[in-house]
C-alpha cells in the first residue's frame, strides 16, 4: 500500500533525477558540441581544407 | 531520551524482520545502503594498496640517481597508474562509502532514495578498475602519458588506449549516478523537521560536492570521448597536424581536473567539522559560515583551472584573472580554517584518534594550501611548474588532506557501524607513525623542487640523491604503517569491546540517536522532531 506522502515523495525522486541526469547529459554532449563549433570556425578563418595545417 | 528509546526499539524490532539477504546475495544484489556503503570502503582499501604498491616501487626507483629497477616507460605507467588509482579508485569510492553509510542516518532517511542505481553505481567499479589494471598486460603496457592525458602523448598509447578511455567512462558514470543518488536523498529523504540548515556538515560537503561531480565528470567524458575519435576516427580535436588544438585539450581537462581537486577535499572538510566539536566538546564554531564557505570555494573551482597551464602561453591579462581569482580561494578556506581553530579554542579537548587525525589534516592541509597559494603566482609558478614542488603541493593536499580526513572518518564512526570499539593503542600508533612519516615522504619534496627536480623522471642529477633518499625512507615507513590500518579494523569487527549509541560523549546528530551496530534498515520510523533538534545543536 502506498500513501500518498510516498507516492508524493517518489514523484519528487524521479524528477529530481531526470532533472540532474539531463544537467549532466548537457554537459556531456555541451562540451563536445562546443569544440566541433570551434574547430569549424578555426578552419574557416584559416581557410584551410579539413586535415590541412590552419595558418594563425 | 524517550524519543530516542521509542526510535531505536522500533529499529531493532523492525530489524529483526528486515529479511536480510545472506552470502553473495547480499553483496552482489545490495540495495542496503549500509551494504553498499562497507562495498565501497572496502573497495577503496584494496584500492588504496594496490596504488601504494605502485608509489613504493615509483620510490624504489628514486630510491639512488640513474636507471635501477625499470625501463623509463614501465616508470612513466607506474605514476600515470598510480594516480588514476589514487584518485578514482581510492579517494573518491572512499567518500562514496562514507556517503553511503552516513547520508542516510544523518538525515533521519531509512536508505539512499534510488538503492538499485547505488548497486549499479558500485558494480561498475571494480569492471572499470579490472579494466584499468588489465593494461599492464596488453602489448605496449598500461598508459604512460599521465593522469592528465594530454594529448598528442596519451593518443601514442599502445593497446591500452581504448581500455583506458573505456574504463575512466565508466568510472565517470559511476560516480555520476553516485552523485544523482546523493543529491535526490538529501533533496527528497530527509526526515520532517530537517531543514537545510540543520543538516550536519558532512552532508552540506557532500551536497556540494555532488553537484561539482554532475557538471564535472561529463567534462571529461567528453574530453576523453573526443581523444577517442582522434585516436581512431580521424577527428582532430587536438591533433596539431589535423588543425586540432593540443592546448584545447588541457583547457578542458582542468575545467575537470581542478573542481575534481575540490570533489577529493570538500567531504574532509565536513568530516572534520564534525570530530573537532565532538572531541572539543563545543558547537562548531561559525555553522553557517561553513557552508557558505564550502558553496564559495566550490562556484570558484570552475573559474581557476587555467593556473595549471600558466606556461601553455597564455594572454597576460589570462595570467592575471586565474591567478586572481585562485588567490581568491584562500578567503573561504581561511574562514573555514578560522573556524575550525576557533572551535578548539577553550574547547575542553581530548585526544582519540579521530581527532588526531583531523588535527593532523587541519595543520598539513594548512602546508598544502600555502604551497598551493605560492603556485599561484604567475612569476613563480614559472619556476615551480612541473617540478617535485608541485608533487609535494598535490600530495600534502590528497594524503594528509584527504586520505588522513578519510581515516579520521573510519576512526570516528567505525565503532558506530561495528558496534565494536577498536584498539585505541594501536590506532595512535597508527596515528603517529603515519603522521611522522608522510612527512619524511613529501616535505624534501619542496627542496628538491625549488632546486629544480623535474617530476615524471626515473633518473636525476646526483645532487637530488640525498633528499630523494630520505623521501624514500620515509615512503616505505609510511607505506608498511599502513597495514596497521586493516589489521585495526579486522580485529575490531571480531573482537571489539562493545560499546553505547553515543560512542563519543562530545558527538551529537542523528546517527548517534540509533544503537550501534545500527539496524539494518535506519530510519523506518523518522525521528521525531525533538530528537533532530537535539542531534542539530551544531
Amino acid at each position: 500500500m502506498v500513501s500518498e506522502d510516498d507516492s508524493d515523495r517518489r514523484r519528487r525522486v524521479r524528477r529530481t533525477t531526470i532533472i540532474l541526469a539531463t544537467i549532466a547529459l548537457a554537459f556531456y554532449i555541451g562540451f563536445i558540441v562546443m569544440s566541433v563549433v570551434r574547430a569549424s570556425r578555426t578552419e574557416q578563418h584559416s581557410g584551410a581544407p579539413h586535415g590541412a595545417q590552419p595558418q594563425r | 531520551m524517550a524519543e530516542h528509546t521509542h526510535g531505536a526499539s522500533v529499529a531493532v524490532a523492525h530489524d529483526e524482520h528486515d529479511h536480510k539477504p545472506h552470502g553473495w546475495r547480499r553483496w552482489v544484489y545490495a540495495t542496503n545502503h549500509k551494504d553498499i556503503g562497507t562495498m565501497y570502503l572496502v573497495f577503496a582499501g584494496i584500492m588504496f594498496f594496490i596504488g601504494g604498491a605502485l608509489a613504493m616501487l615509483i620510490r624504489a626507483e628514486l630510491f639512488k640517481p640513474g636507471v635501477q629497477l625499470f625501463d623509463p616507460a614501465f616508470f612513466n605507467s607506474l605514476t600515470t597508474m598510480h594516480a588514476l588509482i589514487m584518485i578514482f579508485g581510492a579517494v573518491m569510492p572512499a567518500w562514496t562509502g562514507l556517503a553511503n553509510w552516513m547520508i542516510p542516518m544523518q538525515v533521519g532517511a531509512p536508505d539512499m532514495a534510488l538503492p538499485r542505481l547505488n548497486n549499479f553505481s558500485f558494480w561498475i567499479l571494480p569492471f572499470a578498475f579490472t579494466l584499468l589494471l588489465a593494461t599492464f598486460f596488453v602489448p605496449g603496457g598500461a598508459p604512460a602519458g599521465g593522469w592528465t592525458m594530454y594529448p598528442p602523448l596519451m593518443v601514442q598509447t599502445g593497446a591500452a588506449f581504448p581500455m583506458t578511455i573505456f574504463a575512466i567512462h565508466m568510472m565517470g558514470a559511476s560516480s555520476i549516478l553516485g552523485a544523482i543518488n546523493v543529491i535526490v536523498t538529501i533533496m527528497n529523504m530527509r526526515a520532517p523537521g530537517m531543514s537545510l540548515l540543520r543538516m550536519p556538515l558532512f552532508v552540506w560537503t557532500w551536497l556540494i560536492t555532488a553537484y561539482l561531480l554532475i557538471a564535472v565528470m561529463p567534462v571529461l567524458a567528453g574530453a576523453v570521448t573526443m581523444l577517442l575519435t582522434d585516436h581512431f576516427f580521424g577527428t582532430s580535436f587536438f591533433t596539431a597536424s589535423g588543425g586540432g588544438d593540443p592546448v584545447m585539450f588541457q583547457h578542458i581537462f582542468w575545467f575537470f581536473g581542478h573542481p575534481e581537486v575540490y570533489i577529493l577535499i570538500l567531504p574532509a572538510f565536513g568530516v572534520v567539522s564534525e570530530i573537532l566539536p565532538t572531541f572539543s566538546r563545543k558547537p562548531l564554531f561559525g555553522y553557517e559560515a561553513m557552508v557558505y564557505a564550502t558553496a564559495s570555494i566550490a562556484f570558484l573551482s570552475f573559474i581557476v583551472w587555467a593556473h595549471h597551464m600558466f606556461t601553455v602561453g597564455m594572454p597576460l591579462a589570462g595570467q592575471m584573472f586565474f591567478m586572481l581569482s585562485t588567490m581568491l580561494i584562500a578567503i573561504p578556506t581561511g574562514v573555514k580554517v578560522f573556524n575550525w581553530t576557533a572551535t578548539l579554542w577553550k574547547g575542553s579537548l581530548s585526544f582519540e584518534p579521530p581527532m588526531l587525525f583531523a588535527l593532523a589534516f587541519l595543520f598539513m592541509f594548512t602546508i598544502g594550501g600555502f604551497s598551493g597559494l605560492m603556485l599561484a603566482m604567475v612569476p613563480a609558478d614559472y619556476q615551480y611548474q612541473d617540478t617535485y614542488f608541485v608533487v609535494a603541493h598535490f600530495h600534502y593536499v590528497l594524503v594528509p588532506g584527504a586520505i588522513f580526513a578519510i581515516m579520521g572518518a573510519v576512526y570516528y564512526w567505525l565503532p558506530k557501524w561495528t558496534g565494536n570499539m577498536y584498539d585505541m593503542r594501536l590506532a595512535k600508533w597508527h596515528f603517529w607513525l603515519s603522521t611522522i612519516f608522510v612527512n619524511v615522504l613529501f616535505f624534501p619534496q619542496h627542496f628538491l623542487g625549488l632546486a629544480g627536480m623535474p617530476r615524471r623522471i626515473p633518473d636525476y642529477a646526483v645532487q637530488f640523491t640525498d633528499w630523494n633518499m630520505v623521501s624514500s625512507i620515509g615512503g616505505f615507513a609510511f607505506g608498511l604503517s599502513q597495514l596497521l590500518f586493516p589489521f585495526l579494523i579486522w580485529k575490531c569487527v571480531r573482537a571489539g569491546q562493545r560499546v553505547g549509541s553515543r560512542v563519543w560523549e562530545g558527538a551529537h546528530g542523528l546517527e548517534w540517536e540509533l544503537p550501534s551496530p545500527p539496524p539494518y534498515h535506519s530510519w523506518s520510523d523518522p525521528p521525531s522532531e525533538a530528537v533532530i533538534a537535539r542531534g542539530a545543536e551544531h
